[in-house]
């Protein structure tokens, strides 16, 4: 749309569009038809009126000619009638002798032919015949002349007739004149009038063509106007339309800012320069909880804080010194209910605005935001688990409480809760976030309101304990704490004690910085985990060479598989109705050079904490199935024994294990189904779909799968079903009391009933006496495993016992097999 | 649009101008150059009213009859060129009807005549008879007041027969009865009062 084309200038040029020239209504613009049928009249009319002035011109002509012609014809009628008078009266002269009156008639002749020469207008017609007259008459005069000389009636008679031919031949000369005059005059006057009719007709035709032409043009201006009316109109219709259009969406603008306003879940209010509230908009009741007539002439500092007061009247009169918005400020507001509102206030200065004479305040409610901020920062420096100061807030309080001057010593406490990882792994996060909340409960429950406890991380606590008089009083408020958390904590319908190792380093301000203070107490803690947990300790310097070794040993760790210093030890494995070793325990050991054969829990959690586990993972499991071949290889007659290697949760963890057990068992060239891989029932319970994914997936590969240390964890016995399980070992623990209670015995019974039930392979562990053996034997229990049959054996004694006690085609061990090992333990 | 209508009528003005012209150059009548109008005397006279008109001498060119007081010959007044042109005498310019000119007629007024004829005021109409027999009848109010002139010259020279004379009746050019060239008698000859 071109809007010049549109806009004909009909209505105002819009200030707005400054891009719009109005043009003229109309466009000066004519068609060639228009012009030419222009032309065309102009060019008839000229000719119409050049022909009008010919015919008038004719007409005057011809007027002119007929008078004169009329004259003439007149006066040579008077003549011819004098010439014949005169005849008469020359022919009676004879009788009459009336000399005189012929004279006078002759005289009255002349008289007419005198007018009629004048009249001849030098016609030589006329001229000629009227001479020819003259000459006549000059006869007739003479014979008059002899007449009157001699008047008798013989002369005259004899004059008359010279007289009388003369006379006719005036007659005759002057009837020939008139006659060809007249012929030439009608003849004249009928060319005047053919050539008037035709130029008539020419005007006539002339004057059609203009009417013709002239209503053509009539007709095409007319089609042009009303065509430039119609465009004009559209122009003006269109005009209309876009101005409906602009106030309707000024209307519909006007609505939306109303609706804005009155919906707005701000406070919109309108303020006079003195601070005198004009309009509050309608949200004022949902956020304040008062009606907007209410509030508007009142005081507007009388629902404002006390407090705030004076900074909302500064803000107000800023706001109504500077042009514009001021920026937000907050303060607090009373709510009709009483409570006290957050609210957040920006001015926009609008006093200058004819509209509005006043300042526009946007209040919304911040209350939520307020809080979210004061939880943020609260956040910022608690553990939101339980509340407690985190890690930087209780470096910080350490900090000042070390600058700060005065009586007393300062003491950190680091508290560990003892295998707190077993209950997360066993019941869940959710149960485990109970027991540190429950911790955290207790432990804030044993100290002053100027202590500080905080949460450090995972099942680490700390405590901060200002002013105390010396290290004695603050072992006794670690006693306090112990014994506080030793309390029974109910948890999923269990009873569990929290058990923990404290760490205490008790030293003046200003003596040592932050960090060597939380280093001590972090050391005790850990002295108190290795000096056998559930324990505190106070710091002593000395614990750092503990800390030290135990970083050196975490170096050798690193060497020990390069260095072959990780050996495997065998316990058999005894079929209870026979006494046949089936199966073979491999255990690991480290062989350290300075401190000796080290067993797992040694250096185990250390190398699982260093990431360490996976090299010594697939070590042992190489060596393990690589040793089982060899003694297959070495008793070809026998039986080959299986052999059962233990799995870390982070073996388990890794998607590599299955790739693992595939290689040793290829590189081993071992049976699979002579593998066992056994698995704690607490890594089990930690993340179930990921376990009963991976033990499908081992189970796929052939190898057997066994349930070490049943009965320890708290796993639902139904989990069991879940994964795809061959054997389940029971814990020692069970074995021990059988047959010295009879609750003992029947839980052994029950797990071994349900063993049955569930097809599973079942094997004892820990038997140390005949009788347990017997027991077990009875109950049902397939195979058992303990010093009563064999400690874990090297490589060579194993295969010495084996050796030993191959009869007829199997292991068969002794009643009685000495115990070498006690420490050792499964 | 305007512009146009404009020019039409620029054109349709000119050409009637033009028209309007040419129309009164066709018309342009002479112009006189010495005003001998309206009769102008040129000689008091002799014979004027009441005085007796004694017989004439040469020959006679108008006799009048019937209601006249002044007689010469039984009840006829008979004039000859030279009693008439002992009255007063006038003279007038006016355009001849005939010749189609103007020429300088020499006569008595009508009106003189009369009073010399003695014409009493009842008489109201005079009949003039010329030699060709002509007869015009005029009321005697219109002959005076028309200053109706009896010419016995033109340009200076009697008038013979043949030239409208001896005596012509003529109109100056103001006269209404003067249009009328019926009215213009030549050769009269004589007047009857009644």
């Amino acid at each position: 749309m071109t809007v010049q084309r549109r806009r004909l200038g009909l209505a105002p040029a819009r200030k707005a569009s400054g891009t719009v020239n109005p043009g003229p209504i109309l466009r000066r613009r004519r068609s060639p038809l228009q012009l030419a049928l222009g032309g065309v009249l102009v060019v008839l009319i000229l000719g119409v009126e050049v022909l009008i002035l010919q015919a008038y011109a004719n007409v005057n002509r011809s007027t002119a000619i007929f008078g004169k012609v009329t004259f003439l014809a007149g006066a040579l009628v008077n003549v011819e009638r004098e010439a014949l008078l005169l005849n008469v009266e020359v022919e009676e002269l004879p009788t009459t002798l009336d000399l005189r009156g012929t004279q006078v008639r002759r005289a009255l002749l002349g008289n007419q032919l005198h007018l009629a020469d004048g009249l001849g207008d030098n016609d030589p017609m006329v001229k000629e015949t009227l001479r020819g007259v003259d000459e006549d008459l000059r006869v007739v005069d003479q014979a008059l002349a002899r007449a009157k000389a001699k008047p008798t009636e013989a002369n005259l008679r004899n004059q008359v007739r010279t007289m009388r031919p003369a006379i006719r031949d005036v007659i005759v000369s002057i009837k020939q004149l008139y006659d060809t005059k007249e012929q030439e005059f009608f003849g004249a006057l009928s060319g005047t009038l053919r050539a008037r009719t035709s130029s008539e007709r020419l005007l006539v035709g002339l004057s059609g063509l203009v009417l013709v032409v002239g209503l053509a043009l009539a007709l095409s201006l007319r089609q042009r106007v009303r065509k430039d009316f119609a465009r004009a109109y559209e122009a003006l219709t269109a005009e209309v339309d876009e101005r409906k259009a602009a106030e309707q969406a000024l209307r519909a603008s006007e609505e939306r800012f109303r609706s804005l306003v009155q919906n707005s879940s701000d406070v919109i209010s309108i303020v006079d320069a003195d601070g005198g509230v004009r309009y509050h908009s309608e949200s004022v009741r949902r956020v304040l909880g008062y009606d907007p007539r209410d509030l508007v002439d009142g005081d507007p500092l009388a629902l404002v804080h006390p407090d705030d007061r004076e900074r909302v009247a500064r803000f107000v009169a800023e706001a109504a010194l500077r042009p514009g918005v001021t920026p937000a400020e907050t303060w607090r507001v009373r709510h009709r209910d009483g409570t006290w509102l957050h609210s957040e206030t920006v001015a926009a200065n609008l006093l200058e605005d004819p509209n509005v004479r006043g300042l526009v305040l946007n209040t919304r409610d911040v209350s939520d935001r307020k809080e979210l901020e004061e939880q943020l920062v609260h956040q910022a420096f608690h553990d939101g688990l339980t509340g407690l100061a985190n890690r930087t807030l209780f470096a910080e309080r350490v900090e000042h409480a070390l600058a700060r001057s005065g009586p007393g010593d300062l003491a950190v406490m680091f508290i560990d809760l003892d295998d707190f990882k077993n209950v997360n792994d066993s019941l869940g996060h959710a149960a485990g976030d109970q027991l540190l909340v429950a911790a955290a409960r207790r432990l804030q429950g044993c100290l002053r309101p100027t202590d500080t406890a905080a949460r450090l991380g995972g099942d680490e606590f700390a405590v901060l304990l200002e002013r105390v008089s010396d290290a004695e009083a603050a072992g006794v408020v670690a006693g306090r704490i112990l014994d506080m958390l030793h309390k029974p904590f109910g948890l999923n319908g269990r009873t569990i004690p929290i058990k923990a190792s404290l760490g205490v380093a008790v030293v003046q301000p200003g003596v040592v910085d932050v960090d060597e203070l939380l280093r001590n107490a972090d050391v005790a803690m850990y002295a108190a985990k290795a000096g056998g947990k559930d324990r505190f300790e106070l710091f002593r310097p000395d614990m750092h060479a503990d800390m030290l070794q135990r970083l050196e040993l975490e170096a050798e760790l690193r060497h020990a598989t390069d260095r072959g210093e990780l050996v495997l030890h065998y316990q058999p494995i005894v079929e209870l109705v026979s006494g046949r070793i089936t199966r073979v325990e491999a255990l690991v050991r480290w062989n350290h050079p300075t401190r000796g054969l080290l067993p797992p829990p040694a250096f185990i959690p250390l190398a699982e904490e260093q990431g360490m586990i996976g090299p010594i993972g697939r070590w042992v499991l190489l060596e393990a199935c690589q040793q089982a071949r060899r003694w297959q290889d070495r008793f070809p007659d026998a039986p080959p024994l299986a052999v059962h290697v233990n799995l870390s949760g982070r073996q388990l963890e890794e998607q590599s294990l299955v790739g693992e057990v595939v290689q040793a068992l290829e590189t081993s060239r071992l049976v699979p189904r002579l593998l066992t891989l056994e698995i704690t029932e607490t890594v089990l319970m930690t993340d179930i779909e990921t376990m009963s994914q991976r033990l499908r997936e081992l189970k796929g590969l052939g190898v057997l799968l066994a349930i070490d240390d049943f009965g320890t964890g708290y796993s639902s016995l139904s989990y069991l079903r879940r994964f795809p399980i061959d054997m389940l070992k029971i814990d020692k623990a069970f074995v021990d009391g059988i047959g010295r209670g009879r609750e003992d015995t029947a839980l052994a019974h029950a797990i071994i009933n349900l063993s049955h039930t569930l097809q599973l392979h079942t094997v004892a562990e820990g038997i140390e006496r005949p009788e347990q053996a017997a027991h077990l034997a009875a109950l049902g229990c397939q195979d058992g495993q303990g010093y009563h049959f064999a400690r874990p054996l090297t490589p060579a004694a194993m295969s010495e016992l084996l050796e030993q006690t191959l009869v007829d085609g199997g292991f068969h061990l002794p009643v009685v097999v000495p115990a070498v090992e006690p420490a050792a333990a499964t | 649009m305007e512009r146009r209508v404009r020019l039409i009528a620029i054109a349709v003005v000119a050409a009637l101008a033009v028209a309007a012209c040419g129309g009164k150059e066709d018309e342009a009548p002479p112009a006189s150059k010495t005003d001998v109008s309206s009769p102008l005397v040129v000689d008091d006279g002799s014979l004027a009213a009441g005085e007796k008109v004694s017989a004439p001498a040469g020959e006679v060119v108008l006799t009048m009859s019937g209601a006249i007081g002044t007689h010469n010959k039984g009840k006829q007044l008979q004039l000859d060129l030279a009693s008439i042109e002992k009255m007063r005498r006038v003279r007038l310019e006016a355009a001849e009807p005939f010749l189609k000119r103007r020429v300088m007629f020499e006569g008595v007024l009508m009106a003189d005549l009369l009073a010399v004829a003695g014409v009493p005021e009842s008489a109201s109409k005079i009949s003039m008879l010329a030699l060709d027999d002509y007869k015009v009848d005029f009321k005697l109010a219109d002959v005076r007041s028309s200053q109706m002139l009896l010419a016995t010259k033109a340009d200076g020279k009697h008038m013979p027969i043949d030239r409208a004379g001896p005596i012509r009746i003529v109109f100056p050019d103001a006269s209404s009865l003067g249009r009328n060239p019926d009215l213009w008698i030549w050769s009269v000859a004589s007047m009857k009062v009644a």
